[in-house]
């Protein structure tokens, strides 16, 4: 029942707002954007490496900029040495896009909060974060896109006087709405 | 009964919920600022993130989360309303700092629709300090104090609504002075009494989003 009136109330409003957007010719402004993906990680200041999963959200505003929420939750190390044991984090931020026709090559500054466990440690510890975000979108339909991207992310080690980068990559495909008359 | 109830409330919370995020998803698109001739009381809203480098010799520098509204007065005077959390691990212990306060800031160059607009800010802030130590965390020191803050910066405008601001300030602390010292191997931490200059240099990215003219007529 809930999903159906769900789906109705989104069918409707796609309906109403009758999107005369061409995400084709470039045209951006009102796109909000949804995905879902797995995101392999390198960190650099150790020889780990790691998996997250997690996904995000846009919000174009303007043709060549939108606002975007993050959230990653630590999966587990892809490597036998492990440096990271519970990590959740939120991120939110703006983005500058260069949209040509269906190609949307992007970057985005976003800053968030971690909370972040260690191994061998029981203390978990609330810490800021920030990233920097490159990629590309390509813009199969009105509804859909792939896309590619590469984040870095930065944050204070809370265990000792160290930084804890991480270089994550991620792609897929991600799912859109034009909510622009 | 109760059960059915309460799933009822939570579809319908659902519903509205998605409602207003797309509503506001379809109001939100870059609507003209109306000014009332000046771009006095544009209300701003913004996320920021500051690094603190702290003088001191064994604390290590803070990076921060925060966010902060604007309520601009008039052409060249702006008002900033902020709260930042500035957590930093040292060698042996760990700190704390919260701030919350305000500046004023002012635009010496009358240039509104500029890409870029620079600014002198100077406020005052309350701060409180938390200190640990790693290795035992009932050993700690807290104290409240009061700041002020004075520096440069400036917004890139980016659109109409939204701007990047950028900026450095230097914080002094009022208040006692908080510090740590290892003696015979042991961590001690040593509250001062009376106004200490102890300061941070803080160096502030923020994103803002002009919200609404508060004095724009209809």
């Amino acid at each position: 029942m809930g999903a159906r009136v769900t789906g109705l109330l989104v069918g409707m409003l796609m309906i109403f707002h009758a999107p005369a957007q061409q995400v084709e010719s470039g045209e951006r402004q009102g796109l909000l954007q949804a995905t879902g993906s797995l995101y392999p990680g390198w960190m650099l200041n150790h020889n780990v490496r790691n998996n997250y999963a997690g996904g995000h959200f846009a919000y174009y505003f303007d043709d060549h900029y939108s606002f975007r929420g993050e959230f990653l939750g630590y999966v587990d190390a892809q490597t036998d040495e492990k440096y990271i044991k519970k990590h959740l984090l939120v991120q939110a931020g703006f983005g500058r896009h260069f949209p040509l026709k269906r190609w949307d090559p992007f970057i985005y500054a976003q800053m968030g909060l971690s909370g972040i466990e260690l191994q061998g440690s029981t203390n978990a510890f609330l810490r800021p974060n920030v990233g920097l975000v490159a990629g590309a979108h390509y813009n199969v339909s009105r509804f859909f896109y792939f896309y590619a991207e590469c984040e870095f992310m930065h944050m204070k080690d809370p265990e000792r006087v160290n930084n804890l980068d991480q270089l994550l990559v991620t792609a897929g495909l991600g799912f859109q709405l034009p909510t622009r008359k | 009964m109760v059960v059915h109830s309460n799933n009822y409330k939570t579809e319908v919370m659902k519903h509205l919920l998605l409602l207003c995020f797309l509503g506001i998803a379809g109001a939100v698109p870059a609507q003209p600022m109306n000014y009332r001739g000046t771009q006095g009381g544009t209300v701003s809203l913004g996320q920021r993130t500051t690094l603190s480098a702290f003088n001191h010799g064994n604390e290590a520098s803070a990076l921060g989360l925060g966010g902060q509204f604007r309520i601009r007065l008039s052409d060249r005077i702006n008002t900033e309303w902020f709260f930042d959390y500035l957590p930093a691990t040292n060698e042996f212990s760990r700190r704390t700092d919260y701030h919350i306060g305000w500046s004023v800031m002012y635009y010496p160059f009358n240039h509104n629709n500029e890409r870029f607009m620079p600014y002198v800010l100077a406020g005052h802030c309350f701060d409180y300090t938390k200190q640990v130590e790693i290795a035992n965390t009932s050993n700690s020191v807290d104290r409240w104090s009061s700041a002020v803050q004075g520096g440069i910066g400036t917004h890139v405008n980016l659109t109409e609504r939204l701007d990047l601001s950028l900026s450095s300030q230097y914080m002094i602390h009022l208040g006692t002075d908080v510090n740590s010292h290892t003696h015979d191997g042991e961590v001690e931490f040593h509250k001062e009494k009376g106004g200490s200059f102890e300061g941070h240099l803080l160096f502030t990215l923020s994103f803002n989003y002009k919200i609404f003219d508060l004095w724009a007529r209809e």
